[in-house]
C-alpha cells in the first residue's frame, strides 16, 4: 500500500500520522546501519542509527517536501551523529591499521600472501582515513560508501559541489601518499 | 578512482553480518511515538485509521489458517527480555490511544475474525471453522447485547442475544419460552480498572487461587480475557501490558501473521493443559490485534502448533444501540 510513494510524501504524511514514519525506517535503516557500522563498528552503530531516526522524526516538520529522495537528508543527519563518535572512529581505524601491519610480517606461502597483502593494504587505508580532516573524511566516505552522487553529497553536507570535489581530491591524494603508487599498482595487478 | 575502489573493498570487509537488530526498530519507533506531542494523536486521524482497518478487513476473504511462525529465540532470559520489549512497546502504544467516554447505556462494539477447532467426540476428527464475529456488549451489563456470527467465507449469520441484567433480574428466551432468573450485571466496560502496573498486577492475581490452574497461568488468562473483546481506557490497557510482562513464564513467540493477514509479533504463556496462549501485537504499531491458543505438544491426533482458537480483532467502537 505504501510502496511506490516518494519519501517526501511519506514524510509529509508522518506529520499527521506518526506511525507513517515506520516506512522511512524500513526503507533506510539497513542502509544507514551499514554505513555507520563500517565507520564505527557494532557498538556505536545501533545508537547512531537510533539517534538518526529520532532526530529525523523530530525534524520531519521541517523536511523540504520538494526533495523526493530522503537519502541526502538522512545521510546528513547520520554524518552529524557519527561526528560525535570521532574518537571511537579513529580508534577503530587505528586498530585496523595495527591488524594490517601484523599481517604483513606474517607473509607466508604465495596463496596466503595474496590475501595478506589485501589485508595489509586495508590496514594502510584505515590508517590514512584516521589521518584525514573530519570534513574530508565525511566527503570521501559518503562518495565511496553511501552510493550518493557528488550533487547529493553536496546536499547532504550542505556544501557546494565544488567543495565536494576539492575535499575529495585532497582526501584521495592523502590516501595515495599513504599507500604509495607502487602498492596501488601491485594491488590492481593482483586483483583485476 | 583506484582509491575509491579500494575503499569499497575495505567497506565490504567492515560490513555487519546482517541487517540491523530486530529490536532496534521497536526502540526507535516507540521512542519516537513517545516523544511526539499528544496533539497529533488525538486528532481525527485515529478515527480514519480505525475505519480503514475495518474497510481493509472487509476485502480479506481467504481464511489463513496456516499461521506462519518465525521463532526468534526460544526460551530463556533473552526470550523473556524480548517479550518484555514487545509488551513495553504495546504499553506505550496503548497509552496514546484515544480515551473514549463510555456512558452506561452504551455498547462496546467489537468486530473480529475468529477461528475455532471443533472436535467430533465420536470420531476424534477435528476441523476448524472460521467466523466473522460482531458483538454488541452492554457497557454496564444491564441491557441486552448481541453476538452475531457469520461463517466465513460468506455464510449465513446467526444472532445470539446476550441478556442484560436489569434490577437483579435477567430475562432469557428460547423459542417461545421465556424465563427470568436473578443475576448480577456483567459490565462490558469497567471505568475503574487499575491504571498503574503494580495495582494491575495485583488485580490479575486477585482470583488466582479459585482454580487448580497455576497462579501465573490464571493471571495471564485473566489478562487475556480482559482485552479479548473489550475496550479498556488507555491508562488501564497500558498498565495491563506492563503487568503481563511481569508474569513469570511469559516469553516471546516470534513473528506471526494473523488471520486478517496482518504482520504481528506474539508473546505467550504455556499452560498445563498442553496448550499455549499467545497475545499478538501489530509489528509496526505495536497495538494489540488478537489472541490465539495452539497445541504446545502433540496430543489427540493434533500436533504442536495446531490451532485451537484464534481471534483477530478488526475494530472496536462505542455505539449507542445494538444491531445494524
Amino acid at each position: 500500500m505504501t510502496a511506490g510513494r516518494a519519501d517526501a510524501a511519506v514524510i509529509a504524511a508522518s506529520r499527521d500520522d506518526a506511525e507513517e514514519f515506520g516506512v522511512i525506517y524500513d526503507r533506510y535503516a539497513a542502509m544507514l546501519y551499514r554505513y555507520a557500522y563500517r565507520r564505527l563498528g557494532q557498538e556505536h552503530a545501533e545508537d547512531v542509527v537510533a539517534e538518526t531516526f529520532l532526530a529525523a522524526f523530530r525534524h520531519r516538520g521541517r523536511y523540504d517536501v520538494a526533495r523526493q529522495d530522503a537519502r541526502p537528508w538522512l545521510f546528513g543527519i547520520v554524518t552529524k551523529e557519527i561526528a560525535r563518535y570521532r574518537r571511537a572512529e579513529e580508534a577503530r581505524y587505528r586498530a585496523l591499521a595495527r591488524a594490517g601491519a601484523g599481517e604483513v610480517v606474517d607473509g607466508l606461502a604465495d596463496e596466503v600472501s595474496l590475501a595478506v597483502s589485501a589485508q595489509a593494504i586495508r590496514g594502510r587505508l584505515a590508517d590514512a582515513l584516521r589521518g584525514l580532516a573530519p570534513g574530508d573524511r565525511d566527503v570521501l566516505l559518503l562518495i565511496a560508501w553511501s552510493g550518493l552522487s557528488y550533487e547529493e553529497v553536496a546536499e547532504t553536507m550542505r556544501i557546494k559541489v565544488g567543495t565536494v570535489r576539492s575535499r575529495l581530491h585532497r582526501a584521495r591524494r592523502r590516501l595515495r601518499e599513504a599507500l604509495g603508487e607502487n602498492v596501488l599498482a601491485k594491488f590492481f595487478e593482483e586483483h583485476e | 578512482m583506484k582509491e575509491i575502489s579500494m575503499l569499497e573493498g575495505l567497506g565490504s570487509a567492515l560490513d555487519p553480518v546482517g541487517p540491523p537488530p530486530q529490536d532496534l526498530r521497536r526502540r526507535v519507533l516507540s521512542e519516537a511515538l513517545q516523544s511526539r506531542s499528544q496533539r497529533w494523536w488525538f486528532g481525527s486521524r485515529l478515527g480514519v485509521r480505525v475505519a480503514m482497518v475495518g474497510g481493509l478487513a472487509a476485502v480479506v476473504t481467504a481464511v489463513v489458517l496456516a499461521l506462519q511462525v518465525v521463532p526468534f529465540g526460544s526460551q530463556g532470559p533473552a526470550a523473556r527480555a524480548e517479550a518484555a520489549d514487545i509488551l513495553h512497546a504495546a504499553a506505550v502504544q496503548a497509552s496514546h490511544q484515544t480515551d473514549l467516554r463510555v456512558r452506561p447505556e452504551q455498547f462496546i462494539w467489537v468486530e473480529s475474525i475468529a477461528t475455532v477447532r471443533a472436535t467430533n467426540e465420536a470420531t476424534r476428527e477435528s476441523a476448524v471453522e472460521s467466523v466473522r464475529r460482531t458483538v454488541w456488549l452492554s457497557a454496564d451489563g444491564t441491557k441486552d447485547g448481541l453476538i452475531r456470527q457469520e461463517s466465513r467465507p460468506g455464510g449465513t449469520a446467526s444472532d445470539i442475544v446476550v441478556p442484560g441484567c436489569k434490577d437483579g433480574v435477567m430475562t432469557q428466551s428460547k423459542g417461545s419460552d421465556t424465563g427470568t432468573s436473578s443475576c448480577k450485571p456483567s459490565p462490558a466496560y469497567v471505568a475503574d480498572l487499575p491504571t498503574d502496573a503494580d495495582t494491575m498486577l495485583n488485580y490479575l492475581y486477585h482470583n488466582v487461587d479459585g482454580t487448580k490452574n497455576p497462579r501465573d497461568q490464571e493471571a495471564f488468562s485473566t489478562a487475556a480475557n480482559l482485552i479479548r473483546e473489550a475496550y479498556l481506557r488507555p491508562a488501564s490497557l497500558s498498565a495491563l501490558f506492563t503487568a503481563v510482562a511481569k508474569i513469570p513464564g511469559v516469553t516471546v513467540v516470534g513473528d506471526v501473521t494473523d488471520e486478517a493477514g496482518r504482520k504481528g509479533v506474539a508473546i505467550s504463556l504455556n499452560e498445563v493443559q498442553d496448550t499455549r496462549t499467545d497475545l499478538i501485537f501489530d509489528r509496526n504499531s505495536h497495538a494489540y490485534i488478537g489472541t490465539r491458543t495452539v497445541m504446545a505438544t502433540g496430543a489427540d491426533g493434533l500436533h504442536a502448533g495446531d490451532l485451537l482458537y484464534s481471534a483477530a480483532v478488526l475494530s472496536i467502537k462505542v455505539v449507542d444501540r445494538v444491531g445494524g
